[in-house]
């Protein structure tokens, strides 16, 4: 029986050796930290440094956003802006001598690819904050292990909540839902007087399903009748059933939590089935892309999304930064990438007024931010380490988001 | 090496979690069924430990035992009705189970409500799912608390299907997997050992969900989809499905090569895909073939004098598979 | 119950869109027993064939149609000779032609520099077409090969990894459409207030005029009848003259054509092209399949109209959120009940 269990450990051993041996090539140093320190231009010593602003070489940024699987349709448009931003700031001199190097990993849009992504940036590249990850469940699987090695996470689209309160180096610049949504209902009520809607929520997804909490809470706060809920699944393409029990039903408007491509759907099907064009639909930050409109054309007229961020915002940069955008990607930038790009430079500034590379000096420096003019708006965190800024809500007119009015 | 551990220590987690996964499915392949079921049963399992971790104060232990023991009162009554159907059927029928219990999962709470008519009870939390809180792991022997249960767990699983390999049950499952019709003339009872190695394999995927709770932290019904069966599927199929060790060696390397791949971004999928492919065609018993080996390891002096005993022997016939 | 009407078109909508899709998939189903998991890659990749000829290169609809079945049909016999034949008879030519997907999948993942990028992708390419003839010259086989049934399924799911990563690496995750006016979308009103789009009744048009094309092809012509041999038994077919391979190659163009039209019109009435775009109907299309019976045309197309109806009844009378799990429960009950479908004939007389 001994022996068994030796050969056991003796095989378990050779396996955890052999994946070791299979890593090292690629890690650049991977087992040996020292190393990385020589070759990473001083990226990755942890101590301040005497002297001045006391940046100078390489500040290594982690970001890990969701490049494949599932999630794959956001964090493109991340990596983008989050590459532009650093483009950006690297060029502009913004840190003196010091250059930010980004390190992008994907999580294949899972917790497990999360949490490794997380580890293999703080314990190989040594950086000093991580960007991301782009999912909130994913967040709430990795940012634990960043909270407590001691590394300032800045989530840019984690809307859930539950997020900051894992920790005080758990940062986000998304504002989440419960900021957006209860504005956007109170708004919209008093312009447009509605007073029963229907209710359509994507319910595999954690963002459409905690959007539509909120919605639900907002409504029935405002005394608004919801006539029914009707869900879908991510990836539905064919919504004419949940649909025509909602003509049947003849609410006043419908409000939808859903990811742009799939809200973009709903209108063109409800359009079809003769659903009349005052009945508006509402949504939150899901709609705010320049997708919706692009692919719902005109029956996307009219719909309203309240939103963190809004395409012709006149907040400082914000027009640089769609025009940049543009210019490298050929497409226009939407709610996600602008978040990212605010990220960086958040992120940048507390760098810079640190004045250090140290993770907890940063932090400091974070959580001390205030009225920072950034795209979104001007920018501070709370006591929450949760976003402050003005939330929009927009309405799309001739394809193009405008700000909403209210005079219709 | 200790360094080496603790920098990937959620890899190793991984691993280990994803090894006792593939012997799930090992089990119910060396019988001659291909089972997609195994994401489903590890939902059981992970959302019952979930649910026990944080609905009472009970320890992990209790929840790895109710989770086994939810597994196999589900796999007990499905198994008995599914299991009559032949190879692509079953498969097909297991993964519907897979997305029952998935769609289940994510309206957990909307049937509960139903039931007890609480309209704020929330236990499954929908597709945000359960998060547990983080306990900062504490180190016992070099290796995180977190991680000693699941080695554990595989450890008893390996002695366990390694003693099962070498007995009678080990032939029977090689006989059935054969053929399964000269079973039967030989008198195996081939519904009951099929039952057996399903139920087993129920069981066995249910605890390594219980298990991997204290892991990956947040359970939501995304972390078990059909690729997730799909994934479980493919450390058999590299590793191979005719020794125990196979998927031991498949789990390991499939769930290391993305970190090793790293540098391929996110075209690594690709390189997935191609091993997938690549395993099932030019490798089809896996890179563990006994039938391979067993050359390799006769030539040994010492070893084995007996070799008639083990199942082993019966691959070496060449008409083995079909 | 005013809205019963609606629903029902919205069903028998539903139920023409599953059955494009699932035709060529019981097809190669009910020939050579093979679940081709890859399917729904192969009606993404005609959709995006489409696309890029409409966008691109500007074509008109009705050329893109034809250009996408053809594009995927081809795509359908290389998967067939990558993925499945292999798995029957080891062939020299099927070694090169391996060896020509590797170097072309490096050529399309690694980070060369463009020059060595497009020699490698082109390279690849070149061998992989010397594999294809060199294969279809060679008179004997290495090795004929007997695996375990389920290894062709796995294999399939691993090709189809490989085409959705490749779909995404070269057109990207997001979402694109057909530009918006190329086809009209003004409903038009049916009795009893229901309304049904150009689009959606050119899909079922299309769908059942394919539906009926099929049917003879398989019952009355000469390929049909050598197809029906093969799924009989390929051995017997083999010695009575048949080129079977020559077959199993029309098989997988017909199929992967079939998935190509669905993956078009579909993509067209639904205003969405993106990678994933066949894995949302890859499970509701094997529903249909085992549910209609193995390779039964007749039997794929009753079924995709009963899960279509399925589905949307459901949610319009029950609740959307089971609206999948009644699709998968109605899976199990008709494999326990009729494992070989409503109109499987047994597993010895298929197509």
């Amino acid at each position: 029986m001994k022996a068994r269990f030796l050969m056991v450990f003796v095989i378990l051993a050779l396996l955890m050796a052999g994946c070791g041996a299979g890593e090292t090539p690629t890690g650049g140093g991977a087992a040996a930290p020292t190393n990385t320190t020589a070759a990473g231009g001083g990226a990755a010593e942890p101590t301040a440094q005497p002297g001045g602003s006391g940046l100078s070489g390489e500040i290594s940024i982690g970001a890990v956003w969701s490049l494949s699987g599932a999630a794959a349709i956001y964090g493109p448009s991340q990596k983008n802006a989050a590459e532009l931003a650093v483009e950006e700031i690297n060029n502009s001199g913004m840190l003196g001598d010091a250059k930010i190097r980004l390190i992008t990993e994907d999580d294949r849009s899972t917790k497990e690819g999360a949490i490794a992504a997380f580890e293999k940036l703080i314990n190989q590249d040594q950086v000093v904050a991580i960007l991301g990850p782009t999912l909130s469940n994913s967040a709430k699987a990795a940012d634990p292990i960043a909270q407590e090695k001691g590394i300032v996470v800045l989530g840019v689209s984690n809307t859930a909540s539950g997020i900051t309160e894992i920790g005080n180096f758990i940062f986000r610049d998304s504002l989440p839902e419960s900021d957006v949504i209860p504005n956007t209902i109170r708004v919209t009520k008093e312009a447009l007087g509605y007073q029963k809607v229907a209710v359509m929520y994507g319910e595999d997804d954690a963002f459409t399903k905690s959007g539509y909490d909120v919605f639900k809470q907002a409504l029935e706060d405002n005394g608004i009748e919801i006539l029914t809920t009707e869900t879908f699944a991510k990836g539905d393409v064919d919504f004419s059933a949940q649909l025509t029990k909602i003509k049947g039903l003849n609410p006043d408007a419908i409000v939808v939590s859903a990811l742009a491509e799939e809200a973009a759907n709903i209108m063109v099907q409800a359009r079809q089935l003769g659903i009349p064009e005052t009945v508006r639909f509402i949504g939150g930050n899901g709609f705010n892309s320049p997708k919706l409109a692009q692919i719902a054309g005109p029956a996307a007229e009219g719909a309203i999304s309240g939103a963190a961020w809004f395409i012709g915002n006149d907040t400082p940069g914000n027009k640089a930064f769609v025009e940049a955008y543009r210019a490298k990607y050929g497409s226009d930038p939407d709610q996600f990438a602008a978040q990212a790009y605010a990220g960086v430079y958040i992120l940048a500034n507390a760098i810079k007024n640190a004045g250090s590379k140290d993770p907890q000096a940063i932090r400091d420096a974070m959580a001390q931010i205030k009225d920072l003019p950034t795209v979104l708006g001007t920018f501070s965190f709370n006591e929450n380490r949760d976003p402050v800024h003005e939330p929009v809500v927009q309405v799309v007119r001739n394809g193009k988001f405008e700000v909403f009015t209210g005079n219709e | 090496m200790p360094d080496f551990i603790s920098h990937n220590i959620s890899t190793i987690n991984f691993i280990l979690i994803n090894i006792a996964l593939g012997l799930s499915i090992y089990l119910t392949l060396a019988t001659g069924l291909l089972s997609l079921a195994n994401a489903g049963f590890m939902a059981i399992g992970a959302y019952t430990a979930a649910i026990i971790a944080t609905k009472t104060d009970l320890p992990l232990g209790i929840g790895l035992a109710l989770a086994i023991l939810l597994g196999t009162l589900v796999a007990l009554p499905f198994g008995l009705v599914v299991l009559r159907l032949r190879d692509v059927y079953l498969a097909i029928a297991t993964l519907g189970f897979g997305e029952i219990v998935r769609i289940l999962a994510l309206n957990g709470d909307k049937l509960v409500r139903g039931i007890t008519g609480d309209e704020e009870l929330v236990i499954f939390a929908g597709a945000e799912g359960i998060t547990l809180p983080y306990t900062s792991p504490e180190m016992i022997l070099g290796l995180p608390d977190t991680t000693w249960p699941i080695l554990i767990y595989d450890l008893a699983l390996v002695y366990i299907l390694a003693t099962l390999y070498r007995s009678r049950y080990g032939r029977i499952q090689a006989a059935i997997r054969l053929d399964e019709s000269a079973a039967a003339t030989l008198g195996i009872d081939v519904v009951r050992y099929k039952l057996l190695a399903f139920v087993l394999g129920a069981a066995i995927a249910a605890g390594a969900g219980a298990l991997s709770t204290p892991i990956v932290r947040v359970i939501d019904p995304r972390n078990y989809v059909f690729s997730r069966a799909v994934d479980i599927l493919a450390f058999a199929v590299l590793g191979g499905m005719t020794h125990w060790v196979g998927p031991i060696v498949g789990a390991t390397m499939l769930t290391s090569l993305p970190e090793v791949l790293r540098f391929l971004q996110e075209r690594r999928d690709v390189v997935n895909g191609l091993i997938i492919m690549l395993a099932i065609i030019y490798l089809p018993r896996g890179l563990v073939d006994p039938r391979f080996w067993g050359g390799w390891w006769r030539r040994r002096p010492r070893l084995r004098p007996q070799k008639v005993e083990g199942p082993a022997e019966v691959e070496a016939r060449p008409k083995a598979y079909e | 119950m005013e809205q019963l009407p609606q629903q029902l078109i919205n069903g028998i909508w539903q139920g023409a869109a599953l059955a494009l899709f699932a035709m060529g998939y019981t097809l190669v189903f009910g020939v050579l027993d093979i679940i081709n998991l890859a399917h729904g890659a192969t009606y993404m990749w005609g959709a995006f064939f489409a696309f890029v000829c409409i966008t691109r290169l500007d074509w008109p609809l009705w050329a893109a149609i034809p250009a996408a079945m053809i594009g995927a049909g081809l795509l359908a016999v290389v998967l067939d000779r990558l993925a499945f034949k292999p798995l029957r008879t080891l062939t020299s030519g099927g070694l090169v032609l391996w060896v020509g997907f590797i170097v072309l999948l490096l050529g399309l993942i690694g980070a060369w520099s463009p020059g060595l990028k497009w020699t490698l992708t082109l390279s690849g390419a070149a061998i992989m077409l010397g594999g294809i003839v060199q294969d279809y010259a060679a008179i004997r086989p290495l090795r004929v090969r007997h695996v375990p049934h389920l290894a062709p399924m796995i294999s399939s799911i691993g090709a189809s990894i490989i085409l959705i990563s490749l779909a995404q690496g070269i057109f990207g995750a997001q979402v694109s459409r057909f530009p918006p006016d190329i086809f009209p979308s003004k409903p038009y009103t049916l009795p009893g207030n229901a309304v049904i789009a150009p689009i959606q009744l050119l899909v079922l048009g299309i769908a059942l005029a394919l539906m009926v094309v099929l049917h003879l092809l398989i019952a009355r012509t000469q390929m049909g009848r050598a197809i029906r041999g093969i799924a009989w038994s390929e051995r017997t077919a083999r010695l009575l003259g048949i080129n079977v391979d020559l077959v199993v190659a029309q098989t997988f163009f017909l199929s992967g054509a079939l998935a190509g039209a669905a993956g078009v019109l579909l993509g067209l009435a639904f205003n969405r092209l993106d990678p994933f775009m066949g894995n949302e109907v890859e499970l509701a299309g094997l529903t249909v399949i085992i549910v209609g019976g193995m390779g039964s045309i007749g039997g794929a197309a009753v079924a995709a109209f009963l899960v279509g109806m399925l589905r949307v009844l459901s949610v319009g009378y029950i609740d959307s959120s089971f609206r999948d799990a009644f699709v998968f429960a109605l899976l199990i009950l008709v494999l326990l009940v009729r494992p070989s479908g409503i109109f499987g004939r047994g597993s010895s007389v298929r197509a």
